[in-house]
Formats: C-alpha cells, structure tokens, sequence
C-alpha cells in the first residue's frame, strides 16, 4: 500500500500541490484527473518517487520512499512517461525492454536466461514480441508507448504509475493499451495509477477517481458517485451529459 | 555485419595503427636496432616514439570515452568533454601562467601544466556548484553553466592575449592549439595510472549510462540513482579530461566523433561502446598524431589541427552515408 502524507510542492513560490494525502491499496485501479495544469503529474511523480516534496512523505509498506534505496524502489513502483522520445543511443525494442530488469541486476549486469525469459513474456504480454528487433525511431506512437508499457512492466512492480500515456494514440492503439491495463488490473493484480484525461475510460473500468483541482484534493470517489454527485461539473467547471447504455455511463460535454 | 567481426577489424586496426606509427617520422627507424642499447634507434625507439604514441592514445581514448559519457548523461549528440568548460579553465590557467611567468626553462612547461590542471579544477567545482536546484542535480543547468562558463574563460584569454607582449601571446596561442608536443615523461606518470582508474569507475557505470540516454523519468522508474551516478560520473571524467589536456592543450573533435562513429558502426551498447571508443579514439589520435610529426618535417603541426582537419570532412561524409 501506498501512502502519500500531506504533500507540498511549490516552484518558485508556486504552490503546484498544496497538503495533499491519498492512499493507494494493492490491486486498485485508480485515475487521477483534472484540469491542465491542476498538478496530475506532479502528484504522481512525487508518489513514484522521481519529484521529491517540500513537505509531507510517502510511505510504502509503511516504509518512508526516501529511505528505500533505489532498486528496491523500482521493485515496488515502475512509472511510464508520457513519451519515450530516442535521443543518442536507437534502442531496439528488446534492449529497451531489457533495460526494465536494472532493479534484478548484479554488477556486472548480465541478462541472464531468466531474465530474457521474464522480458520476452512481458513483450508478448504487450504484444510487442514481433518487433523485438526493430529500432525504436521506427516505430509508430502506439508501438512506441506499449515497448514504454512493457518496459516499466519488465520491472516487475505491483504499483504501476502512467502519465497520460494515451493521449497521442488513436482510437484502436488506445483501446489495446486500455484492455492490457484493465488485464494487468484484473488478472496480473496490478495496482494501476493513472493519469487521465480519458473519462469514459476511467467510467468504464470503474476506477477509482482521485480528482485534482488547484493543487489540491477535490475529490476521492468511486465512479458511481462521480456521476451520481456531478463532480465531474464541478471538477471542470463545464456541464456534462450523462448516457447509459448497458451498464455502461458514457459522458460527453454538454 | 555481425559485431563480434566489426569489434575484431576494429581492434586488429587500431592495433595495427599504433603499432605502425611508432615507426613513422623524420628518424626511420631500424627494427632490429630498437633493442640494442647504444644505438640512436634504441634511444629514439623508448625515449620519443613510445612515449609520444602512449601519451596519444592515452590522450585520445580519454577524450573519446568522455565525450560518450556526456553525450549520454546529458542526452546530447553534440556533447564534448568540453561542453563543460573544462578545456576553458585550463586553456586560462595557462594562459594566465604564461602572462606572469619570465622563465623559459623546462620548469615553465611544468609550471604552465600545474596552471592548467589548477584552472580545470577550478571550473569543475564551480559548474558542478551551479547544478543544484533544490538539492536535485539539474542536467540543463550544468550543461549552461558549462557553456557560460567557456565564453567567460575565453572572453577572459582574450583579455590577457591583448595585453600580452607577441611573445607571451604566441605561447598562449600555442597553449590552446592542442599538441602532444609538451606532453612531458613525469605527465606521464600521472596520465597512466588516472586514465585506468578513469576507465574503470566509467565502465562500471556502463548499465547506468545505457538507462541516463533514456531520460531522467524512465532512469528513476528503473531504480537508477541518478544523483550518484552523475556526480561520480562527472567528477571522474573532468578529473581525466583535466589531467590530459592540463598536458597537451584541448584537442577537439576526437571527443565528438568517436563516440558517434562507434555506436554507428559497432553498437550503441555501453558495455561494448566503451571500450571500442578508448581503443579507436586512442588509434585516431596516434594517427593524427603521426600526421602532425610528418607533414611539415622537420616542423610540426600541432596535432588538433589535424583532428579537425580530417575528422570533420570525414563526420560529414558518414552523416550524409547514413542517413537517408
């Protein structure tokens, strides 16, 4: 479990998260929205240990973040950023998935059968394992962001944090990733964090929201209440319509 | 291509390079006078030659796996271990020994060094003073800081070349077009043992730089610990890069191309990129070098001319192969 404690961040005297706390259990699958610029990806950089607070803490296992070393670390959380854009060095697509095993290395940082064997089934389990050899300048944006996927997940790390990873994608790739997500979510038991702009998404999975606004915890609720409650209205300032069909809520902007 | 027979052509080639420039100058050489004591090519052999090849592959192997470790760390192509001002506070060490000093004995060349080595290390601390931002090591900031830094420094040898008399001025100039000429025997006692231990630290950090080139966020989610691996990384680097070009003067370019030319043509894999940089870097050198010693016999070119002169034609030539 993941707790984060009262949780300030500023740059050059502005507030970017102002005293927020959350927890996050094992096995949840949870998306934190908000506007532009609420401080989405602050919260989930500092919960993933990359930024560290001005104030407050986060625990994991009630272990202070800043007191687990690093590879450790990266055993517990894995994060994947918005992009991966190449820049000196064209990965291929299985050293690039490799890279994901640092935590489980020793020294001298052979990859080992076991290993390949663990990085292979990550990149089948993306469905990446045929471009094993390609470079990644070759790839397409929904094959780039699932070898980013596989990646984080060679890691191995029940907590996995995503930066809108989805934005760039089309239709098709982005419902691939979001099935794989719902997958490791549900079979693999996965924790997921998300970071969205994707509301149906979020609705349809049955996410927890943890909504931010201002910096600051606007709300924490499950998806029913989001739509009983309104908050997504109240969270954007903008009116929302609400269709049902199924089972399932769709929201569209009024 | 398979890598393993590129790494062999490479290696026999740079072996065979260095060999064969240790019988290449003004003096020819005798082969089967070299281990007779007494004679002028035994004396020539291990007191000019050897030495001078040695200092040039060292020279240039260090350059060549610095300029890898920047362009990595800083996730830059165009990264050069003098990007951080480096060559700029020993260029103005120098320069400022030069200007003060009356001797011309063999002392100054020493002193001039010293100068240097203390002007690098000066401008190591301060950049890496700058980088800090709320206790996080801040790439672009160390990268500007270095920048600013090299404008400063050779805003401030300008200062002093104008007030130097021809003679001094002369010298300066000298100074900071790079040569293995002044590479001196107790230098190389010094270089030896600092480009090893250099080496080493850099290659066991061969994982680390391989994740830094993905960016800072996918090194933290890895478990890299990118605060530790940096600052060793760049302190071992400068210190090397001090000690050589404290000695021979910047040396440009080897630093920038060979590590381009090596991860196009071999691997862009750190654990392999590494050492093939040293060795072919060190070979490039050696070979400019004995360019330098010919080209102009009885005189002698100063060796960065020649390092510029054919590594940028040929730069351009790959860049232009290799992209379609």
């Amino acid at each position: 479990m993941i707790k984060v404690n009262n949780i300030s961040y500023s740059i050059k005297n502005k507030i970017i998260i102002d005293n927020i706390s959350l927890n996050i259990k094992s096995g949840q699958m949870v998306s934190i929205i908000g506007p532009n610029g609420a401080g989405k990806s602050t919260i989930a950089n500092i919960t993933a240990g990359i930024i560290k607070a001005d104030s407050g803490n986060i625990t994991i296992y009630n272990k202070d973040i800043l007191s687990i070393n690093k590879q450790e670390k990266a055993k517990i959380i894995s994060y994947v950023p918005q992009q991966y854009s190449y820049s000196v060095a064209d990965f291929t697509v299985e050293d690039f998935v490799a890279a994901g095993r640092y935590p489980y290395l020793d020294y001298f940082g052979i990859i080992t059968k076991e290993h390949l064997d663990i990085i292979h089934y990550y990149m089948n389990l993306t469905n990446i394992y045929h471009l094993k050899e390609r470079h990644i300048s070759t790839l397409s944006g929904g094959e780039r962001q699932k070898v980013n996927i596989a990646a984080a997940l060679a890691q191995e790390a029940k907590f996995v944090i995503l930066d809108e990873i989805s934005s760039f994608l089309d239709p098709k790739a982005r419902y691939e990733i979001n099935n794989l997500l719902v997958k490791l979510n549900q079979e693999n038991k996965y924790s997921i964090i998300l970071i969205t702009h994707d509301l149906n998404y979020a609705l349809a999975v049955k996410s927890l929201f943890i909504c931010i606004k201002k910096g600051a915890l606007f709300a924490y609720a499950e998806s029913s209440e989001m739509v009983k409650n309104n908050i997504f209205s109240d969270l954007f300032d903008m009116e929302f319509i609400y269709l049902k069909e199924n089972n399932r809520t769709v929201i569209v902007p009024k | 291509m398979n890598t393993n027979i590129k790494l062999f052509i490479i290696i026999s080639a740079s072996i065979l390079i260095v060999t064969a420039s240790l019988f290449i100058g003004i003096h020819k050489i005798n082969i089967y006078n070299i281990f007779t004591g007494g004679t002028i090519d035994n004396y020539i052999f291990f007191n000019t030659r050897l030495p001078r090849v040695i200092s040039g592959f060292i020279t240039g192997g260090i350059l060549a796996v610095s300029g890898l470790v920047f362009q990595s760390v800083f996730k830059n192509p165009i990264a050069t271990p003098f990007t951080l001002g480096v060559a700029g506070g020993a260029s103005l060490g120098a320069a400022i020994y030069i200007f003060f000093s009356q001797s011309v004995s063999i002392m100054a060349v020493f002193g001039q060094t010293t100068a240097a080595m203390a002007g690098s290390i000066v401008t190591i601390f301060l950049v890496y003073s700058f980088a800090f931002i709320k206790g996080r090591l801040n790439n672009t900031t160390l990268l500007l800081a270095g920048v600013a830094i090299n404008f400063f420094t050779s805003a401030l040898i300008m200062f002093i070349q104008y007030f130097a008399d021809i003679n001094q001025s002369y010298n300066i100039t000298r100074y900071i077009t790079g040569s293995l000429t002044t590479v001196l025997p107790n230098n190389m006692l010094l270089l030896i043992p600092i480009s090893f231990a250099a080496f080493i630290i850099i290659y066991s950090f061969h994982k680390e730089l391989d994740i830094l080139s993905m960016g800072e966020y996918i090194a933290e989610s890895r478990g890299v610990n990118i605060k530790y691996s940096i600052t060793i990384l760049y302190f071992t680097v400068s210190f090397a890069i001090a000690a050589v070009i404290s000695a021979t003067g910047p040396i440009g370019f080897v630093g920038m191309i060979i590590p381009h030319v090596m991860r196009m043509f071999i691997s862009y894999k750190n654990k392999i990129l590494i050492p093939v940089s040293f060795i072919f870097g060190g070979a490039f050198l050696v070979t400019c070098d004995s360019f330098a010693r010919t080209i102009i016999a009885p005189a002698e070119l100063p060796v960065s001319i020649i390092t510029s002169i054919i590594g940028a034609p040929f730069f351009i030539f790959l860049i232009l192969k290799t992209s379609k």
